[in-house]
């Protein structure tokens, strides 16, 4: 019995021990340092990237590439005077002992998330620079800010120092107006950086990330120079007249919204004084609309004829008590009139402060100022686009930690409630707000056609994988339509006859099915010029048709547009109109259609009258059906950007 | 009396495998030999079947370094182990031990567990002197449940080691270790080196004093509130649910642990005894924070034990 049974002890014992090897395998909770949060499949994942990010034919993001950011550097720095962050502290006058410099220490916890130490400086020309140093602690876990980062920020611990950004503010390589430039350097080596990841979503390229909320703009390069590298665009309307000037801003310092220690030294009393003299300095980079004896102006140059002006300098001055920056200590500014007097006070607490005041304030021309929401009246124009962006594309709030700390808030409630009393169905059936990630059919913009084969496409619906296209009605007496490959995202739609059809397009993904979608299609044999046989000569032709466009569109303007319509020397060669001149004509105007979302192209919504300072162009009224006169201009336009706008 | 003494050794708080190192297990019979076989066999089994009961207090279970982070506890604990033999020739054989552990937390009863498994090791003396020392080699398994479920799981040692009496009163015991534990937390998956000593002093019959001292070198786990400095001495940390309402946080690190032990047992009669003890551990972080730190990175626990053993 005995002989037997220890002999089965020790099989027992192999067992046990052979079990004590195995691994547990993690548990859900376990948190790595040092890992980035994954995306959530099915979550919007579009952050810090342009609405329009200059979708390329062969779908590259232009905005996100390579060599978008070393045509922003060639312009900004065309010698490599400043390709390291040593070099571009010098260049920028730091620690020399001169102007004035301070340092600030918080947590950015309503933007990016980072413990921030940022060391600002003005020199005695009146340039002003600021390196920013990020610190995030990779916990692996959600995606936030945690004190922490500000924690990190202020032991300056090298392992959570994540991006190192720098701006400035000063005259581009020829000299004349200051304009911001932004730079990234590596945290280790100092070397100035093409792309960075500053929200754990990839790297993207320079300045997009910067400027996506720094109010700068993201046309399309245009024509190569001599060395054959495309150039960053030239925005007609700056006063700069420099490439490489985005039109983007130093944005003020909203000190209410930042997290302090309670470390000695880095409380919120003690940086309170160096985040104003910061304030100062970025008032300094904003236009002055009229002269002022006030010494906090002294610095500012005097605006232009036409030149934008932005609110970011009234409101630096509201958070200091006014003209003459009375008080010490920064107190956000109560809520402006019209929001009150519409009644939408708390829309302007929860959701346009928090969440979109930030970038949007840096944002417009002279021109066309609405899109900085610094009025109800300028605001709610936008209705349509609230809803498309937040509600359904989640691309806005354009930050991750903005867009997080948006769906997490009382905003979210307060929004979805003005989008219902505008009309939009924003809250699903249990009457919750909806939030972006369910599938939305989006079959693209009615349009006309001519008789034959026409690929569709369905690209723009939104978090969708399967697709699920129908034809609804067909003319009387028609020919039998076809639609091929009608279960993929780009069917071909072929009709014989003329008249009006209308098809159904419904996409689903792995949880969910939109709604139907329909889609008109206008098919008119007679239509001219074939949609397929349209090019930039006949967009050229129409933009050139009179004086409508050009009046504004043309260097002649007291009120610059940011693009010209008119035939120019755009290269410089001393020749207006030549083919280069005209290839860069066509690249600037390429760039204001949106690939990803073609019915809201600049090209297409701002002669339809939509959120544009010249109104709505003869042939261009999208009020009336696809195929009629008064909107042939528009489906021309139309055709062409579905047609890819080919040159 | 000494192997009596190894199963007595306090091991109580072994929810953070931290400081007192492994779960109880019997050490070896360093008189060598042990019992005869049974008649006619060279197996001889249930040779050794011992009970221990007892109370600790311990006044960091979460091995935290700062006031905040540090917790106390009190707890009960129950072993119980039975071992066989196998004798392979006059100068080796083949001992196995099983055990059966529990432990019952006063206040954090996620720490509370139970715990089960067996020690096999080759013993190998040269001669029967009275001064010859017997090495081992060994392997040891056991299986963990906790109430924190972060915790379950496993451990494994190899090992050796070498016992033998100095003299009629003293006792050596020295034994190099390389340990695993894994769990369902990556926290608790560790793996760690140590070196042990153990000295026996026998006063006769008042009993034996004895000082222990380890020393290991790996990973340990300690719980923290979220700082930086925690956060950049982990290698993995999880809300601990040990703890529910406190916000620490488990994490796991490298470090350089020593713990000590001084203890008496007292007989009460030919097979049981009384056992006081005060442990002491401390762990230092191998890796430090490339910044300025506040305060030591260092933790202390001090454990105070009281058991009864009572052998079969």
């Amino acid at each position: 019995m005995a002989f037997t049974r220890l002999p089965a002890s020790l099989a027992a014992a192999a067992a046990v021990l052979m079990l004590a090897s195995c691994g547990g395998g993690g548990s859900p909770g376990d948190i790595h340092p040092g890992t980035d949060p994954a995306p959530v499949a099915g979550e919007p994942n579009a952050f810090l990237l342009f609405p329009n990010p200059q979708v390329q034919p062969d779908g590259s993001l232009q905005t996100d590439t390579a060599a978008y950011a070393q045509a922003y550097y060639a312009a900004i720095d065309p010698n490599n005077t400043k390709d390291t962050f040593a070099k571009w502290k010098a260049a920028n006058g730091f620690d020399t002992g001169t102007g004035t410099q301070v340092t600030a220490v918080f947590g950015d916890s309503r933007d990016l998330g980072f413990g921030r130490r940022i060391t600002a400086r003005q020199n005695p020309d009146g340039t002003v620079a600021f390196f920013v140093e990020n610190y995030l602690v990779k916990t692996g876990a959600a995606y936030g800010f945690s004190p922490i980062n500000l924690e990190a920020a202020i032991v300056r611990d090298a392992k959570s120092f994540v991006y190192l950004a720098g701006i400035e503010f000063s005259p581009g390589p020829a000299g004349g107006s200051s304009f911001a430039k932004f730079f990234t350097f590596d945290v280790v080596t100092g070397q100035r950086e093409t792309t960075v990841d500053i929200d754990g979503r990839g790297d993207k390229a320079m300045p997009g990330p910067c400027i996506t909320c720094h109010g700068g703009r993201a046309d399309a390069l245009t024509p190569p120079d001599t060395s054959g590298k495309p150039r960053f665009n030239l925005l007609q309307n700056a006063v700069s007249r420099t490439r490489g000037d985005t039109q983007g801003r130093l944005p003020p310092f909203e000190v209410d919204g930042f997290q302090f220690s309670t470390t000695p030294g880095y409380t919120r009393a003690e940086q309170e004084a160096a985040l104003k003299t910061m304030n100062r300095m970025i008032l300094c980079s904003y236009p002055l609309p009229a002269p002022t004896t006030f010494p906090e102006d002294a610095c500012r140059r005097h605006a232009s004829s036409g030149e934008w002006q932005g609110t970011a300098a009234a409101l630096v001055k509201a958070s200091y008590g006014g003209d003459g920056l009375p008080n010490p200590v920064y107190a956000d500014v109560t809520v402006p009139a019209s929001w009150s007097a519409a009644g939408q006070a708390p829309l302007y607490t929860t959701v346009i402060a928090p969440a979109c005041r930030q970038c949007h304030i840096l944002r417009g021309t002279g021109m066309q100022s609405d899109i900085d929401f610094t009025t109800y009246e300028k605001f709610q124009p936008y209705v349509d686009r609230t809803f498309a962006t937040v509600v359904n594309r989640g691309n806005m709030p354009l930050a991750k930690l903005a867009y997080d700390l948006f769906h997490a808030s009382s905003g979210e409630e307060t929004l979805a409630n003005f989008l219902g009393s505008q009309g939009f169905a924003a809250r699903d059936a249990s009457g919750k707000p909806l939030r972006p990630g369910r599938p939305i059919a989006d079959p693209g913009p009615d349009r006309v056609l001519r008789q034959g084969a026409t690929r569709l496409s369905g690209t723009g619906s939104l978090f969708a994988n399967t697709f699920a296209w129908s034809i609804a009605s067909v003319p009387n007496g028609a020919l039998p339509a076809t639609l091929t490959d009608a279960n993929t995202a780009q069917p071909t739609f072929s009709a014989a006859s003329d008249g009006t059809y209308v098809l159904s397009l419904v996409v689903g993904n792995d949880s969910a099915q939109s709604a139907p979608k329909l889609l008109t299609l206008v098919v008119n044999n007679a239509l001219t010029p074939a949609p397929n046989a349209i090019r930039f000569s006949n967009i050229k032709a129409i933009l050139q048709d009179g004086t409508k466009c050009q009046f504004c569109h043309s260097p002649a303007s007291t009120l610059p547009a940011p693009i010209y319509f008119t035939n120019e020397d755009r290269d410089g060669d001393g020749v207006a109109g030549s083919a280069t001149d005209d290839a860069w004509y066509y690249a600037e105007v390429r760039s204001r259609i949106n690939f990803a979302e073609i019915a809201t192209s600049e090209l297409l919504r701002k002669p339809a009258g939509l959120h544009h300072r010249g109104g709505r162009g003869d042939g261009f009224d999208t009020s009336v059906a696809p195929g009629q006169p008064g909107r042939a201009k528009y489906d021309v336009f139309l055709n062409w950007a579905l047609n890819g706008a080919p040159q | 009396m000494a192997a009596l003494l190894n199963l007595a050794t306090p091991t109580a708080s072994t929810a953070q495998d931290t400081a007192t190192g492994t779960v109880v297990m019997p050490g070896p019979d360093p008189t060598g030999m042990g019992p005869a076989a049974l008649p006619g066999s060279p197996w001889s089994i249930l040779d050794r079947v011992q009970i221990d009961l007892g109370y600790t207090y311990d006044d960091n279970v979460t091995r935290g370094r700062t006031g905040d982070e540090i917790l106390a506890d009190q707890l009960l604990g129950l072993n119980v182990s039975a071992g066989g033999t196998l004798r392979i020739n006059d100068n080796t054989r083949v001992v196995v031990t099983g055990t059966l552990n529990g432990e019952k937390f006063k206040t954090y009863n996620g720490l509370s567990n139970l715990s089960g498994g067996l020690q096999a090791e080759l013993q190998y003396r040269q001669s029967a002197a009275f001064d010859a020392v017997t090495f081992g080699a060994f392997a040891r398994g056991w299986l963990d449940n906790y109430v924190s479920h972060l915790r379950d799981g496993s451990h494994f040692a190899l090992g050796i080691n070498a016992q033998g009496a100095v003299t009629d009163r003293i006792g050596v015991y020295g034994e190099l270790a390389w340990n695993q534990r894994n769990a369902q937390s990556d926290v608790w998956d560790l793996h760690y080196y140590s070196a042990r000593l153990n000295v026996d002093y026998s006063l006769g019959r008042n009993g034996t004093v004895y000082l222990n001292g380890e020393y290991r070198r790996g990973n340990t786990v300690s719980d923290g509130g979220p700082t930086l400095v925690n956060v950049r001495l982990a290698q993995v940390f999880v809300l601990d649910d040990a703890f529910p309402g406190k916000q620490l946080f488990a994490y796991r690190f490298n470090a350089r642990t020593w713990v000590g032990t001084v203890g008496y047992n007292l007989p009460l009669g030919p097979r049981s005894s009384i056992d006081i003890s005060w442990r002491r551990a401390q762990g230092t972080p191998t890796d430090r924070p490339d910044f300025d730190v506040q305060g030591s990175l260092r933790y202390i626990d001090n454990q105070y034990s009281l058991f009864f053993l009572k052998v079969f």
